[in-house]
């Protein structure tokens, strides 16, 4: 019986983590790297870009959807992310928000559109139905409009309003 | 957080949601707002959904703008607003079309309710003359047993007469036989 292909990803604070070749290959910047590489060898890719939590979670979910295609997120969401994804991405979503922004910025770097879109939707659904001052709370933006600045945007947005 | 990443993953984010949050969107900080404002990415996607949405030949705007090197803010603004008002009357429609259908429905319940009313008030009437066609069988009925009764007291009464005369007369005999 024939061995199955491994890669090995080294994370940004150096946690190594061994992941079958089919699996990872979800990734675009894996999957150009390893076409550069020698086939025969177990290949140790450095991902210098993202920390081991967030590579561990991003391994989970292509171990996941290397065999079960996630479907598309259809745009503008309509209701809530949990309506439109699977019970596997529901839990797999199920993380603080730190962690979300930072698995938002390995899905950009790995360059894996479906947990690129996942992660995204799911930030945009957090904004979703809320006010700015929410969304800036919930984020910790800092409001530097002057009352007049907003009053001005307020009003030239009115038109939106209807949409 | 947030702010930390890159512009086109904020426009990502923003892209997800419907066209009545670009005001809050807009309203976070100076610099998000602005990079709204600049972004290509941003307004063709937020006018491709729409134009998705309400417009069946929606590709050809969305390539209109994607062939521009340069965002114009107000044509997209000024086809988002047609957009808009394209989708409003859909949805009046659509409104006025379930008003109709509801007072339909609700005429076609009345109708119904009155013509469950007539087969109840039917069905009791019904009722009513079966009870009173017993009524009239039992009559009948009782009208016959008697005049059966009659009939059969008449025969008795012959009979009984018939026995006496019989037994007067064997008594005759009897005296007389004795006598001689």
């Amino acid at each position: 019986m024939s061995e199955t292909k491994q890669v090995e990803l080294t994370s940004k604070d150096k946690v190594s983590f061994k992941v079958d070749r089919d699996v990872i290959l979800m990734s675009g910047l894996v999957k150009d790297m390893l076409e550069e590489g020698d086939e025969d060898e177990t290949p140790i890719i450095p991902i210098p870009n993202v920390d081991s939590k967030p590579l561990q979670k991003v391994i989970e979910y292509c171990q996941y959807h290397h065999k079960e295609p996630a479907q598309e997120i259809e745009k503008p969401l309509k209701g809530k992310i949990e309506d439109v994804i699977c019970d596997w991405d529901k839990k797999f979503l199920e993380i603080d928000q730190s962690l979300l922004i930072e698995l938002i910025m390995a899905a950009n770097y790995l360059n894996i559109k479906d947990l690129l879109d996942l992660t995204c939707a799911k930030v945009a659904s957090m904004i979703k139905g809320k006010s700015p001052e929410q969304i800036r709370e919930m984020f910790g933006i800092e409001n530097d409009f002057t009352p007049e600045e907003e009053a001005k945007i307020r009003e030239e947005n009115k038109w939106c309003e209807e949409a | 957080m947030f702010e930390n990443l890159p512009p086109e993953i904020q426009m990502e984010i923003f892209s997800f949601l419907s066209l009545k949050h670009l005001g809050s969107i807009q309203l976070l900080n100076k610099k998000i707002s602005q990079q709204i404002i600049d972004s290509k990415q941003f307004w063709i996607a937020l006018l491709h959904n729409y134009s998705r949405i309400v417009k069946p030949d929606h590709q050809k705007i969305k390539n209109n703008q994607n062939n521009k090197e340069e965002i114009n803010h107000s044509e997209i603004i000024e086809t988002l607003k047609e957009l808009i008002r394209e989708q409003c009357e859909k949805t009046t429609k659509i409104r006025y079309e379930i008003e109709h259908t509801k007072t339909m429905i609700i005429s076609f319940k009345c109708a119904k309710e009155q013509k469950m009313n007539y087969v109840n008030y039917l069905n009791k009437q019904s009722s009513k003359a079966d009870l009173k066609m017993e009524g009239i069988e039992n009559e009948e009925m009782k009208e016959k047993v008697v005049s059966e009764l009659l009939a059969r007291c008449e025969l008795f009464e012959e009979h009984k007469n018939d026995l006496e005369e019989q037994t007067q007369a064997l008594q005759i005999e009897l005296e007389t036989n004795l006598v001689d």
